[in-house]
């Protein structure tokens, strides 16, 4: 088990940056996820740790071992493709033990040990399959037995869900969180969905056009958001552009669509700045809250029943909010209405 | 700064490349140098230098101020005409008109590729598009015309179109169908045997490039109004543009180094004033004697088809945006046509492949003929010519030569084109594009020239032809062949996702291993295939052949016994259709098993 180190990591592709001045410390044993939307670099931080790049600038250790200029055959990672990338021309079992034979070990050995990972991803009975004649489910267990099984110091994981369908991704989610609790082994995992990164990590590092946003533990990142871009791309927000207008125990802002908005204080806040405030759409509420609460008045513009809830579209003046209602609402389009909102539940962001 | 991107670069390419890709990459352009590059310098070199060494354009003031070369062809043209009916015999004559060697090269292949490209994009767009009765039989038909060399073809189609030959011996003596006889000769001959061997391969690549439009993009098209002869117009023909002009000039370089049909036709004069012709009449093997103008006539040709090449490559790489499509597997669109329509269909289809049977029929019917007067079919028929194969020492032993040729050139092919093609798949280095089109290139370099550039290189060698012709054989068959090869290990690579290999060396193995264990095993298929069809045209190869075998007879490969015998003996059209057959009935197994085993359509089959 190891901890992680990049240290000013830059990579550049013909003039595209794909990641720029990276730094991210991850911890043993740790489940780190790497989020971001498609081409913002996550996948590129994901190769450059398994040696498949050689970054432009900077340096990546395993503990405190430089590996940066370690070719992929010599950093003792095991990574698991997105399309799996499992041989079609051996059979379950060569392809699992393959990184057994490199090692050496004895036949024996190899045997018991791949029979060991395969009971660990419950594909025992079908060893001797080839990898055509397996579900796509199946073949993801395989593409992770084949990486676990050489006992890597570092577990990459390359939206290794992606290709499944929505009940099995839920189903392999659960697996791979209790392989990784039960093996504790270091884990990076890649993916664009902040459902998926939410539940399954330890801690979240959102990208952006090759930059880190924030890292920080999941829920973290959904309830103290450090900028629009994570506020937006974590869950959805309505944003209220406003200034300062009044300080008291909380911050009162005038809108520039119309109304005020009160939110907590913040540490450097003072009247006349301009601020930006996100809320959830499920922070909105159409009774009064218990705690601390403020109102908006809106009109609604258009409603639309998504099952367990129903999304509002509402304007305030010239600025559209969302709001996600009980199923049961019975507003309109067109219907005047006031939502409430927690004045804790309200994120300050920089203008 | 400047310093230290440099060694940044240096230290990237250090990282991507193995031990095995070093000595895959110096291998491959070791052999492309010596055997390729070095030649063409040297002898394009002596293009340039006079008599007593100087560098000089002499030897093209010779060729431009003599008519034999070099006319204005508009006189000639004005002054001639190509269409001839002589009363007396009844007989209309078609020849060509003779505007000298240079222009005779170029309207040759000009005419040819326009032909060839009108007929083989009309039957791709019926086989690609409509559906109609007996539609499958054509299918597997039009293999066949595949199956000739323009040599072989000449052969047989020689038999069929002289003034006793069998066209008018059954459509005019017997049947009465035409009201005068034809006689095709002459650059008239040339251009009607090179279109019934090339057309063939421009409907490869028109079908392909039909059958791989996305249908939606033409129902989009519909969709907005558009039909008929206006969407073709716009959005089907431009989409596959790029196959079919890859197609064309492909035709246009094989035409003008086209040897074989000349050499057949070559009792005519008018058919021998042809470059490729003149340049082989320059060059005496035995003794390696070469006209010093041989080299100047070489250069034209050579520049001319590279120039053709550079062409092809740009429409080339044009041809992926027939593909950007998003979407999996796609259903062709098809179309059932009327009866009217399909009548008119069957009857464009039959009389293509009526004309693209000439060369076989001829030849099949040599192959069996004992004699042969003024009759349709040989007057005596017989089984015993192909004897020839096994009692006749000179037929046979060219036949042993020819598969230990290209057998030899083969496995340097197989090893050769899969390292040249993994390395360009697979290794992101500077120069890679140079690489791509160094060992692409052969497909554009008229093996005429190749020949006289190996008498100009190595004559004063070990390697010299004098010596032995077999390295030289050997080495000028792998220069010409392996770019299907390298074509078809490079499909196989570009279809494998490159994961795999990673997925192998991040569990350990190194790129060796990799490449054995993983990626050799992958490819396997791909490497066979393109193996099998370098060593089918191999055989086949005309112009390398004809020279370097003119050294020594007893080391001559098939084809130039074939040339023997037809020029030196009185049965030797029946002993070259033989030959021919044999050739054939190869280019059938190997394709066809090619077909299986990739499961594909043959456009590697181009060599692009």
């Amino acid at each position: 088990m190891v901890s992680i180190s990049l240290k000013n990591i830059t990579k550049t592709f013909e003039k595209v940056v794909a990641c720029e001045n990276i730094n991210l410390d991850i911890k043993e044993g740790e489940f780190f996820t790497l989020l971001g939307p498609s081409g913002c670099g996550k996948t590129t931080v994901l190769r450059l740790l398994a040696g498949f790049y050689l970054p432009d600038k900077g340096s990546i250790f395993f503990d405190d071992k430089n590996i940066t200029n370690f070719p992929p055959n010599k950093r003792e990672t095991g990574m698991v493709f997105q399309n799996y990338a499992l041989w079609p021309h051996m059979k379950v079992f060569d392809n699992v033990a393959y990184g057994l034979q490199i090692r050496k070990f004895s036949k024996e050995e190899i045997k018991k040990r791949v029979s060991n990972v395969l009971n660990l991803v419950q594909l025992r009975e079908l060893e001797n399959r080839t990898p055509f004649q397996l579900s796509g489910g199946q073949q993801q267990r395989v593409a992770l037995a084949r990486a676990l099984v050489i006992e890597p110091k570092v577990l990459l994981l390359d939206e290794p869900l992606s290709n499944l369908d929505a009940k099995l991704r839920l189903e392999m989610r659960n697996e791979i969180m209790r392989i990784q609790k039960k093996l504790g082994i270091t884990t990076v995992y890649v993916t664009h969905d902040q459902e998926e990164a939410l539940s399954i990590s330890d801690r979240i590092a959102i990208l952006r056009n090759g930059t880190v946003q924030q890292v920080n533990p999941p829920k973290e990142v959904y309830l103290h958001p450090v900028n629009t871009f994570v506020a937006d791309f974590i869950g959805q927000c309505s944003f209220f552009p406003g200034i300062i207008e009044a300080l008291d125990e909380h911050l009162h802002i005038r809108l520039y669509s119309g109304g005020t908005l009160i939110s907590p204080k913040k540490d450097q806040s003072q009247v006349g700045q301009k601020v930006l405030c996100a809320i959830r759409p499920e922070n909105f509420h159409l009774k009064t809250p218990e705690g601390e609460f403020d109102k908006i008045e809106c009109e609604i513009v258009s409603v639309a029943f998504i099952g367990k809830s129903t999304r509002l579209h509402a304007m305030i003046g010239e600025l559209e909010i969302i709001v996600d209602a009980p199923s049961g609402t019975d507003l309109k389009e067109g219907d005047k209405a006031i939502f409430y909102y927690l004045i804790h539940e309200v994120t300050v962001l920089e203008a | 700064m400047r310093f230290s991107s440099i060694s940044k670069k240096l230290l990237e390419i250090k990282w991507r490349m193995d031990t095995l890709s070093w000595v895959q990459l110096t291998f491959t352009i070791m052999f492309f140098l010596i055997f390729m590059v070095i030649p063409l310098i040297l002898v394009s070199k002596s293009a340039f230098t006079d008599d007593i060494g100087r560098l000089s354009f002499s030897w093209f003031g010779l060729i431009f101020n003599d008519h034999f070369f070099f006319t204005n062809p508009l006189s000639s043209i004005l002054t001639s005409s190509f269409v001839q009916l002589e009363p007396i015999s009844n007989t209309l004559y078609l020849t060509g008109i003779d505007c000298g060697v240079l222009f005779n090269t170029l309207f040759v292949a000009l005419i040819t590729t326009i032909f060839s490209t009108v007929l083989g994009v009309t039957v791709a767009f019926f086989m690609a598009r409509y559906k109609f009765w007996g539609k499958s039989v054509f299918q597997t038909a039009m293999i066949i015309p595949l199956l000739s060399s323009p040599f072989i073809g000449a052969i047989g189609i020689k038999r069929m179109i002289g003034i006793n030959g069998v066209l008018n011996l059954l459509f005019y003596d017997t049947l009465h169908i035409l009201p005068f006889r034809i006689v095709i000769d002459g650059l008239a001959a040339v251009i009607f045997v090179q279109v019934l061997s090339f057309f063939a391969l421009i409907y490869i690549n028109a079908y392909t490039a039909f059958v791989n439009i996305d249908p939606t993009l033409e129902e989009q098209a519909e969709n907005i109004g558009s039909r008929g002869f206006h969407l073709f117009k716009t959005i089907t023909f431009p989409l596959a543009m790029p196959g079919i002009v890859a197609g064309a000039i492909l035709t246009f370089i094989l035409s003008i180094e086209d040897l074989g049909t000349p050499v057949v036709f070559h009792d005519n004069t008018q058919a021998t004033k042809l470059l490729s012709y003149q340049i082989f009449s320059r060059i005496f093997a035995p003794t390696g004697d070469i006209n010093p103008i041989a080299p100047a006539l070489g250069f034209i040709l050579l520049v001319v088809a590279i120039m053709g090449f550079f062409v092809m490559r740009k429409y080339v790489s044009l041809r992926r945006y027939a593909m950007i499509s998003k979407g999996g597997t796609w259903n062709p669109r098809m179309t059932t046509v009327s009866k009217k329509r399909t009548i008119v269909i069957l009857a464009v289809l039959i009389l293509t492949l009526g004309f693209a049977l000439i060369p076989h029929t001829g030849i099949i019917l040599l192959s069996l003929a004992k004699t042969w007067g003024v009759t349709i079919l040989p007057t005596e028929m017989t089984l015993s010519n192909y004897s020839l194969l096994f009692e006749d020492t000179g037929v046979a032993g060219s036949v042993y030569n020819s598969l230990f040729y290209c057998i030899s050139a083969t496995i340097i092919i197989t090893i050769l084109g899969t390292s040249a093609a993994y390395v360009i798949s697979r290794k992101n280095i500077p120069g890679k594009n140079a690489l791509d089109t160094l060992v692409t290139m052969p497909v554009a370099i008229p093996g005429i020239v190749l020949a006289i550039a190996y008498f100009t290189t190595f004559l004063h060698t070990p390697l010299s032809p004098l010596i032995s012709p077999v390295p030289l054989l050997i080495t000028s068959y792998t220069v010409r062949k392996i770019p299907f090869t390298i074509r078809s290990v490079f499909a196989g690579l570009q279809q494998t996702p490159e994961t795999l290999e990673e997925a192998s060396l991040s569990l350990g193995a190194s790129s060796t291993r990799t490449f054995f264990r993983i990626t050799m095993p992958l490819i396997l298929v791909n490497i066979l295939a393109g193996g099998m069809l370098s060593f089918v045209y191999s055989m086949s190869e005309v112009s390398t052949s004809l020279i370097l075998g003119g050294v020594q007879a007893e080391a001559a490969p098939l084809t130039w016994k074939m040339k023997d015998v037809l020029w030196q003996v009185s049965a030797g059209p029946f002993m070259a259709a033989v030959l021919g057959v044999l050739l054939m009935v190869i280019q059938i197994v190997v394709i066809t098993t090619v077909n299986r085993i990739l499961r594909q359509r043959l456009s590697v089959i181009t060599g692009i």
